[in-house]
């Protein structure tokens, strides 16, 4: 299967202005994803979950180490080639939904073909068909703020899906939703993963984790466990996440 | 808890907010600097040299209470603005368990800090400069300088009452309002995100009344004539005009931007997508911000430019008030010899030639015309509004005077009348019983009438000889009309201005112990008491419009960093779906301007079609070249544009400044 995403010695030290006091963030951290894959990162706070999904969406740089994402090295790219190749090649959903508040569901969706200078005609079609995907067809014309938070974070997949992206990034979901739409999102994301669009979700929560095919664990910095899910059921796999999680803190 | 805490506490969070402090510390300080310069120049005893000192005084006076109304105003709204910011911070006072008498101590000890650094600042700097603003202002008016400089304790504490009346005003305001508002209202009112407002039929409804009253208030304004006699309702039109402005502003305008959004083929382009979608909502919920903004900067040019023409246009109107360069009119005819004496004397005295001499009978008193049938008489009242003149004069003294050689037979007149009275038909006049028949009809002004005046509708009426005019007020006495002749001599004298203003002084000297001297004036009496009034509408308009600008910038100022602290979070989502720096800086360059600029273009659209009204006030002032007005506004209009270009370009900056500020 093709390697969509490629990240080999990552490092990432921060630096405070005044006293100078580093602290690395990430040790070294190395893995790969493939066509189709959907990852979970998991880890207590602090661990370097976060960062290591912002590097890889190039919303901040590593230290040292490379990021390969569809062949194409992140780190060596310019500002203007970063904007480009995260407008045409990333998804993103964010916790607190990163939703624009004066566009109405259905723009918000758009924003992204708007950026790429897509037609109408495309605009639409790619619209309707995202919200049709995504349950979302009757809220279209309304904004973020009528709707409900599970509705919002489902406007945030489609807004994610909606150019066709080499890779979909994912920060903590279901972070500000109730079981009900949490488990909605996550069959969601298990649907288009399904689809073969690649996934990378970091989250705090086993059952969303159990919904991946891999679960990666960090902990100061470092990969310290990978599990895989294999042919286990959900449940099964959030036993075994469960489990690990457990004995670790045990 | 001792007051020194909260007095402490106050003290840091002006610094914390100095942001917003700032701009309106400044604004304060002009605003009390203005005001006490203002009172310090009407109550200085050095003014009273100037010629029409009373009206000079009561203008100034006048606009020390037209400046502090509009201060009042512009506090409240400006602390409604920074109140606003501010109810998150008060909201953790309360949540922190502070009682609301210790936020009233915080709130009391800022007003009061302020108060005392903006006071102190204005009054200083007001002190300083009044002998420089009484040089530049006598100056303007050609005045020998009669500065008075005695410390004025008055008009200090003047000054300081009513600008601490206003902070205390405002000071209870605050508090009850603060206190009123629940802890968890206050914590959100901040983070309220305003919501995009879909257009209810209200709105639309609004929309269209505010753009009906803008195209009434132009219509009646540009209807009216009769300025001194419409001035209320005119200011009523004004008042609809802005409140138009407002609702058009608030609705029309978002009934467009939301039209635009509608048009997908536009809508979805890269730069009018972010843009027209936030407008719809900044629009609307700055409407009141834009509309002040447009009331303003329609003041300052209308203010500006009209004192600015009128200042510049004195000395061309002065000159030429009188076609001689005075005249001086005696109640009888034998008196008219010494007074001719007293010409050539005062001439003499101070170094100047008589160069001509002339003489005129002229009978004229309150009348009203029938201009249909050619009738004066007291019974018709007519439409017109101000009052009918007749005066009479003999074609002997008419030819003379306009170097004309007319000819007239017995039982004819010249009529002779202002150019809109519609007389082209008249073929015979009635003066209270005599009748003529019209041999000839001319249009005015001739050489009596102030040529820049017009206070009255005059009709002229040449007899043919001295012997009618008699025979005329003969049968008028008879009728109860005991008006005299006047007999008016009108003087030319070789010399430059200053030589005719001390010839003026001089004759006046002479002729104030005649008892048969009606009055005297002259074009370099015009000339003196013009530059003063005029001076001081320019130093009054001058004033009043760098505070109003500066309540504009203000205004910007306060609601771009309002606004970027808002979009913070939008942009960094722009840039996360990988919005590029250009196209963000595109999007908010085009958003702001389309926004800020659009008080702007209604404000010229108010000046053009109030430019009635601004030529008959101007006429009022006696200044009748409407080219040279016209020319002063639209010379003024640019100026005032580049200046609000640069402001919105200082504006834009702290806006981009503050949403791209981690790149």
């Amino acid at each position: 299967m093709r390697k969509m995403l490629e990240l080999k010695d990552l490092h990432k030290t921060y630096c405070t202005k005044r006293s100078n006091v580093r602290y690395e963030a990430l040790k070294g951290i190395s893995f790969d994803a493939c066509e189709g894959d959907f990852i979970a990162i998991m880890g207590e706070s602090g661990s370097g979950k976060t960062t290591t999904l912002n590097i890889i969406a190039s919303l901040d740089t590593a230290t040292s180490g490379e990021v390969i994402i569809g062949g194409s090295d992140i780190s060596k790219m310019d500002n203007k080639e970063i904007c480009r190749f995260r407008r045409e090649k990333l998804g993103f959903v964010f916790q607190d939904f990163n939703l624009l508040n004066y566009f109405t569901v259905k723009d918000n969706i758009a924003f992204p073909l708007v950026l790429l200078n897509k037609s109408k005609k495309e605009i639409n079609e790619r619209v309707k068909d995202l919200a049709e995907k995504t349950g979302i067809t009757k809220f279209l014309n309304k904004y973020p703020y009528e709707i409900s938070g599970g509705e919002k974070q489902r406007t945030a997949v489609a807004r994610a899906l909606v150019c066709k992206p080499t890779l979909v990034l994912a920060d903590e979901p279901t972070g500000a939703l109730d079981s009900k739409n949490s488990d909605q999102l996550m069959d969601l994301f298990k649907t288009f993963n399904d689809l073969g669009q690649t996934i990378i979700m970091v989250t705090h929560s086993v059952k969303s984790a159990s919904k991946a095919k891999r679960v990666l664990f960090l902990k100061d910095g470092v990969i310290g466990t990978t599990l895989d899910k294999n042919e286990k059921s959900d449940e099964a796999f959030e036993e075994e996440i469960a489990n690990f999680l457990y004995n670790v803190r045990k | 808890m001792k007051q020194t805490f909260w007095a402490k506490i106050a003290f840091k969070n002006i610094l914390e907010n100095k942001k917003f402090h700032l701009a309106n510390l400044i604004v304060s300080v002009f605003t009390i600097t203005s005001f006490y310069l203002f009172a310090f120049t009407a109550t200085n005893k050095g003014l009273a040299v100037v010629k029409g000192y009373d009206s000079v005084r009561f203008i100034l006076l006048v606009a020390c209470v037209f400046l502090a109304i509009i201060s009042f105003a512009f506090k409240i709204y400006t602390n409604r603005l920074l109140l606003k910011r501010r109810n998150k911070e008060l909201g953790l006072y309360a949540a922190w368990g502070l009682e609301p008498k210790n936020i009233n101590s915080i709130l009391f000890f800022e007003t009061l800090y302020m108060f005392a650094v903006y006071s102190a600042i204005g009054i200083v700097l007001g002190v300083f400069l009044q002998k420089y603003i009484y040089k530049v202002l006598f100056s303007l008016m050609h005045c020998d300088l009669k500065y008075s400089g005695e410390f004025s304790a008055t008009n200090i504490y003047v000054s300081l009452i009513v600008f601490a009346v206003m902070d205390i005003i405002i000071l209870f305001k605050n508090m009850i309002s603060t206190n009123k508002k629940k802890i968890i209202a206050l914590l959100k009112e901040e983070d309220a995100v305003e919501p995009v407002k879909k257009l209810r039929l209200t709105d639309v409804l609004k929309g269209i009344l505010g753009v009906a009253l803008i195209v009434g208030a132009y219509i009646y304004i540009n209807r009216v004539d009769d300025f001194i006699n419409s001035i209320r309702t005119l200011v009523l039109a004004i008042a609809v005009l802005f409140v138009g402005s407002f609702l058009a502003i608030s609705s029309f305008v978002v009934m467009i931007e939301l039209a635009l959004k509608k048009n997908q083929s536009l809508y979805y382009k890269n730069t009018f997508f972010t843009t027209l979608a936030k407008l719809v909502s900044r629009t609307k919920n700055n409407a009141l911000s834009l509309s002040v903004i447009n009331i303003l900067f329609t003041c300052v040019i209308v203010g500006a430019s009209s004192t600015i023409a009128l200042y510049l246009g004195t000395e061309n109107q002065a000159s030429k008030a009188y076609k001689t360069d005075g005249e001086i009119n005696v109640t009888t005819e034998e008196a008219v010899p010494a007074v001719i004496d007293a010409i050539r004397e005062a001439a003499k005295e101070t170094g100047l030639e008589v160069e001509e001499i002339r003489y005129a009978k002229r009978y004229a008193f309150q009348t009203t015309f029938d201009e249909s049938t050619g009738e004066f008489s007291n019974e018709h009242v007519t439409g017109r509004n101000l009052p009918d003149i007749i005066e009479m004069l003999t074609l002997a003294d008419f030819n003379e005077n306009e170097n004309m050689s007319l000819s007239l037979n017995d039982g004819e007149v010249l009529f002779i009348s202002d150019e809109e009275i519609p007389v082209e038909s008249l073929e015979g006049v009635n003066i209270y019983g005599n009748k003529f028949k019209v041999a000839q009809i001319l249009r005015g002004p001739i050489f009596t009438d102030i040529d820049n005046i017009q206070y009255a509708y005059k009709f002229h009426v040449i007899v043919k000889d001295e012997a009618t005019l008699v025979n005329i007020r003969e049968s008028l006495v008879a009728q109860g009309n005991t008006r005299e002749f006047n007999n008016t001599v009108m003087y030319n004298v070789s010399g430059s201005k200053d030589e005719e203003s001390r010839f003026d002084v001089a004759l006046s000297d002479k002729l104030k112990n005649f008892g048969t001297v009606d009055y005297m004036d002259s074009n370099a009496t015009q000339r003196q008491t013009r530059y003063a009034r005029n001076a001081i509408f320019l130093f009054l308009g001058a004033f009043l419009s760098i505070i109003f600008i500066m309540y504009m910038i203000f205004i910007m100022y306060y609601k771009q960093i309002e606004e970027a602290l808002d979009d913070i979070g939008n942009v960094a989502i722009m840039k996360k779906i990988g919005m590029y720096k250009t196209e963000i800086k595109k999007c908010i360059f085009a958003e702001n301007s389309l926004l800020f600029f659009l008080p702007v273009v209604l404000a010229f659209c108010h000046v053009a079609a109030c430019f009635n009204v601004m030529k008959g006030v101007m006429k009022l002032f006696m200044l009748t070249d409407m080219d040279f007005i016209r020319l002063c506004v639209i010379l003024f209009c640019v100026a005032i544009f580049v200046v609000y270009m640069l402001m919105y370009y200082g504006a834009y900056r702290v806006y981009s400044g503050i949403v791209l500020k981690e790149d």
